[in-house]
């Protein structure tokens, strides 16, 4: 775990309180929450009647059908569960690089959306992985847990290669409560976005991908004559950099980032594409509102 | 390929110099700058698309193209010349017409011979700094001994200037042509209406542009036919134009109002006019003709001579001689008087004798004219007797000679006179011996005729009355104006003071038996030494400098245009710049397609 640092402010964390996570669909969640799920109980929204049957809650009877019908039939109501949320946040060395840094960046929005899960009764466990899992935060729940999470996130650092399918196999491996899982990362897996994305598709997770770039990764401003290296591999290449050459870049990174969101918009996950320079108060309050993944 | 800024030595130095310079740099050639990146991934894509070679061979490619701009640079600095790129290092003959017509105005207001000078320089300009060059010119102004570098034909060429007359002639470039190591390029810049023919092989740079020219062509002051009292002025006017030109000519001289005269002159033609100038006291007269647009000065303006109305007397002393007797009565001049040998000691109040084989014993009073004397002690020594045979040569300079040609004289016998160095000239020779003397510095002066009229066909001869008049003027101290040409003249008086016709004194050079002056203009001069009094006239009344349009290549056209020596190609050096430039130009447009570092 990397020194800590500390990520919001008291102002942004009382905004961030009003702010709510959105599923698609209903919530497997067992604990009651405030979110909808396929089971029955004592919800406040009615989804359907079924005979009486010995030893069911007589408080559930609907007496006017047994007046106009004769029959005990009792009122099923929509079950409000709570909602796994699982994040997974990318660190690694690619997301040190870039200023302002991605990985600040993505803890950030990490934790806000912990935050605000925590706030409103979810489930958050949070994943940091690299060429697989990093670190796990287990499952908390409530807002009494944000601390522990907020630590957490301060702990972390950016280092190793980026292997995603990794660690959705070694998180998900184990049986998972479906939920909604928060991918925060570049996505520059030499592997692709296509395997991961195959492979988390059969659990039925609601996903909201946020592929964070930073500045110089979107408009790179090289020197004529330049050697690169890679973060994480380290493999250098020496390049002569020409303006068609920065267009020919410039035309891939758009098709990579092209390619992520053509997954996320395939399998009807959120994609969201965000510079490490964006005004992060926007990103939250306005953009995941926007994408629907807040309300 | 010979090196000029430097020499080889020091050529070969500085191309090792920038070459090792230029190695060093690439070999400490800054590494280039590392950056960090979050992913090979993007990057590794594009160049997948972008595929490149060895990246060894583009450092060489970068190294060769920059050592090649390198030594191109180092090389135009050095100024090479080489024979194949822009020719040899060539010498040059620069021959500058500047016979009077390149003094004429061409239409932008210079002239012809301003124009040639131009284009020497242009030559000069363009040729290799180490060419080499002989400046002539066709008066003979000038002229180097051998060829001299580019900024002694500069000088050279400063100095000249067109010459106001003489006779042009192509300079022999014989002696600096054979001395050069090869057969230079010889330019003759021309207007060509001067009649010089170019050897063959030359190249010639016409200067020549048609322009407006009047001019006077002729002026001459003689008396009336009928009657010698009085004098006519003949002035001839040339028009070089394509078109009929108006011209006015005014004539002036002493003791009249300037008389004024108005003239149309056809296209390519001449115009005559015959003024009365007897109302003229004698002496200089001027003739100046003025019309629009007239591009040379130097034949605006003519001066003539006419004798002081003054009658002299003569005295012929004769036992008979018609011919003569008759030939001075036609002077208008002359009040003759013939008398008998025995009746010439009571004569007085005479002006010249003539004495027609006669001789006193004692010197006259006045000059005398002896033909073919009898031996006295005054008289120059008498020596064989001459045999039938003609002239051989004679003083066509001298006064007395002015206008004659003694060629066809034939003398049956004569007598023989030996000269006295100092005292007597001798002015016609035949094989046996001077048959014509004139004193020199004796006075008073004597003229001596070895033969007897009777004894050679002179008196049927043209130049009979005119010799006579001669002798007469110059005898009477009236000598005849001699008429010359513009540029350096020539009087046949030793150290003799020269004054124009307002009385201020001309420079003067001196050699042998004459004096030099220069005539930049038309004008009257008097030379006077103590071997007595010259009147000379210069003028140019020339018919073919007024005909300033009668270019020979003219009429050739555009084919007698300069036709450029090899030397004035491109020089190497140039080449040298231009290919380090287009060097410059591939190595940046490698460098932006990455095929070089």
């Amino acid at each position: 775990m990397a020194n800590a640092t500390p990520l919001f402010s008291d102002d942004f964390l009382r905004r961030l309180e009003h702010l709510t996570m959105l599923t698609r669909r209903p919530v497997a969640g067992h604990l009651r929450g405030a979110h909808r799920s396929r089971r029955t109980g004592s919800g406040m929204v009615f989804t359907d009647f079924r005979p009486y049957s010995p030893g069911d809650d007589t408080k559930h009877l609907d007496w006017g059908i047994y007046l106009r019908l004769d029959r005990l039939l009792l009122r099923l109501f929509e079950e409000e569960a709570d909602l796994p949320v699982y994040v997974f946040l990318d660190t690694s060395a690619s997301m040190g690089v870039g200023e302002p840094s991605k990985f600040d960046f993505a803890r950030r929005v990490a934790a806000a959306l912990s935050y605000l899960s925590l706030v409103n009764h979810d489930r958050v466990s949070i994943v940091a992985w690299a060429d697989g899992i990093a670190h796990e935060l287990p499952v908390r729940r409530g807002k009494t847990q944000m601390w522990p999470a907020l630590r957490f996130l301060e702990g972390l650092g950016a280092g190793g290669g980026t292997d995603l399918q990794a660690a959705l196999r070694g998180y998900f491996g184990a049986r998972r409560t479906r939920g909604l899982v928060v991918l925060l990362s570049d996505f520059m897996d030499n592997a692709g976005f296509a395997p991961s994305a195959n492979w988390l598709r059969q659990f039925r997770h609601e996903v909201v991908a946020v592929q964070v770039l930073s500045p110089q990764e979107i408009e790179p401003g090289l020197p004529e004559e330049v050697v690169l290296v890679d973060a994480e591999s380290g493999v250098a290449d020496t390049l002569h950099v020409t303006p068609a050459l920065l267009a020919a870049y410039r035309a891939a990174l758009e098709a990579h980032c092209a390619d992520v969101e053509g997954q996320c918009r395939r399998h009807g996950w959120s994609y969201l594409r965000a510079g490490s320079d964006a005004p992060f108060d926007d990103l939250m309050l306005r953009v995941l509102r926007d994408e629907g993944v807040l309300r | 390929m010979k090196l000029l800024a430097f020499g080889p030595g020091i050529a070969l130095a500085l191309c090792g110099a920038i070459v090792g310079i230029v190695v060093a740099l690439y070999l400490l050639r800054p590494p280039p700058r590392r950056i960090i990146v979050a992913s090979m991934l993007i990057w590794s894509r594009v160049l997948e698309r972008r595929p490149r070679d060895s990246k060894r061979w583009r450092w060489w490619l970068s190294l060769a193209l920059s050592l090649l701009i390198g030594i191109a640079l180092a090389l135009a600095l050095a100024r090479p010349e080489v024979a194949s790129v822009g020719g040899a290092v060539r010498q040059t003959v620069i021959v500058i017409d500047n016979s009077p017509t390149m003094a004429t105005l061409r239409a932008d207001g210079r002239t012809r011979f301003d124009h040639a000078l131009d284009a020497a320089r242009g030559l000069l300009a363009a040729a290799g700094p180490a060419s080499r060059f002989l400046v002539a010119d066709t008066m003979h102004t000038v002229g180097s001994p051998g060829f001299d570098d580019r900024q002694e034909a500069l000088k050279t060429l400063a100095t000249l200037k067109a010459a106001p007359g003489g006779i042009p002639r192509f300079p022999g470039t014989g002696v600096a042509t054979a001395a050069a190591d090869v057969p230079p390029d010889v330019v003759f810049i021309t207007d060509g209406v001067a009649p010089l023919t170019p050897p063959a092989g030359v190249h010639t740079v016409s200067v020549f542009e048609t322009a407006p020219n009047v001019g006077i062509t002729a002026f001459d002051v003689r008396p009336h036919a009928t009657d010698p009292r009085r004098f006519d002025a003949l002035i001839e006017v040339g028009n070089a134009s394509a078109a009929a030109v108006d011209a006015t000519v005014v004539v002036s001289g002493p003791g009249q109002a300037p008389l004024e005269r108005h003239l149309s002159v056809a296209a390519r033609g001449f115009g005559t006019l015959i003024v009365p100038a007897t109302d003229f006291t004698g002496g200089a007269l001027r003739a100046k003709v003025e019309a629009t647009g007239d591009a040379l000065a130097a034949d605006d303006t003519a001066y003539a001579f006419m004798p002081v109305n003054k009658r002299v007397r003569v005295a012929l002393v004769t036992t008979g001689n018609a011919p003569l007797e008759h030939a001075l009565r036609l002077d208008p001049r002359v009040v003759l008087s013939v008398i008998a040998p025995r009746q010439y000691a009571s004569r007085t109040g005479v002006d010249v004798y003539v004495f027609d084989r006669f001789a006193p014993s004692t010197a006259p009073a006045a000059p005398v004219l002896l033909i073919r004397p009898d031996a006295a002690s005054w008289l120059p020594t008498i020596g064989a007797s001459v045999g039938a045979q003609g002239v051989d040569a004679w003083l066509a300079d001298h006064p007395m000679l002015d206008d004659i040609a003694l060629r066809d004289i034939q003398i049956e016998r004569a007598l023989s006179f030996r000269p006295v160095p100092g005292k007597s000239l001798a002015l016609a020779r035949t094989a046996g011996g001077a048959v014509l003397m004139a004193a020199s510095e004796t006075l008073p002066r004597w003229v001596a005729v070895g033969f007897a009229i009777g004894d050679t066909n002179f008196a049927y001869q043209a130049s009979f009355p005119m010799f006579l008049a001669n002798a007469i003027a110059w005898l009477s101290g009236e000598p005849p104006a001699i008429a010359k040409s513009l540029g350096t003249v020539a009087v046949p008086i030793e150290r003799a003071r020269v004054a124009g016709i307002d009385g201020g004194r001309i420079d003067t050079r001196f050699v042998p038996g004459a004096t030099l002056f220069n005539a930049e203009r038309a004008g009257f001069f008097t030379a006077e030494g103590e071997a007595g009094r010259i009147r000379v006239l210069a003028n140019v009344v020339d018919p073919v400098v007024t005909d300033v349009n009668a270019s020979s290549l003219a009429a050739a056209g555009t084919a007698t245009a300069a036709r450029a020596p090899a030397s004035v190609a491109w020089e190497p050096w140039v080449v040298l710049l231009l290919a380090a430039l287009a060097f410059m130009c591939i190595e940046w447009l490698a460098y932006h397609r990455c095929l070089t570092e």
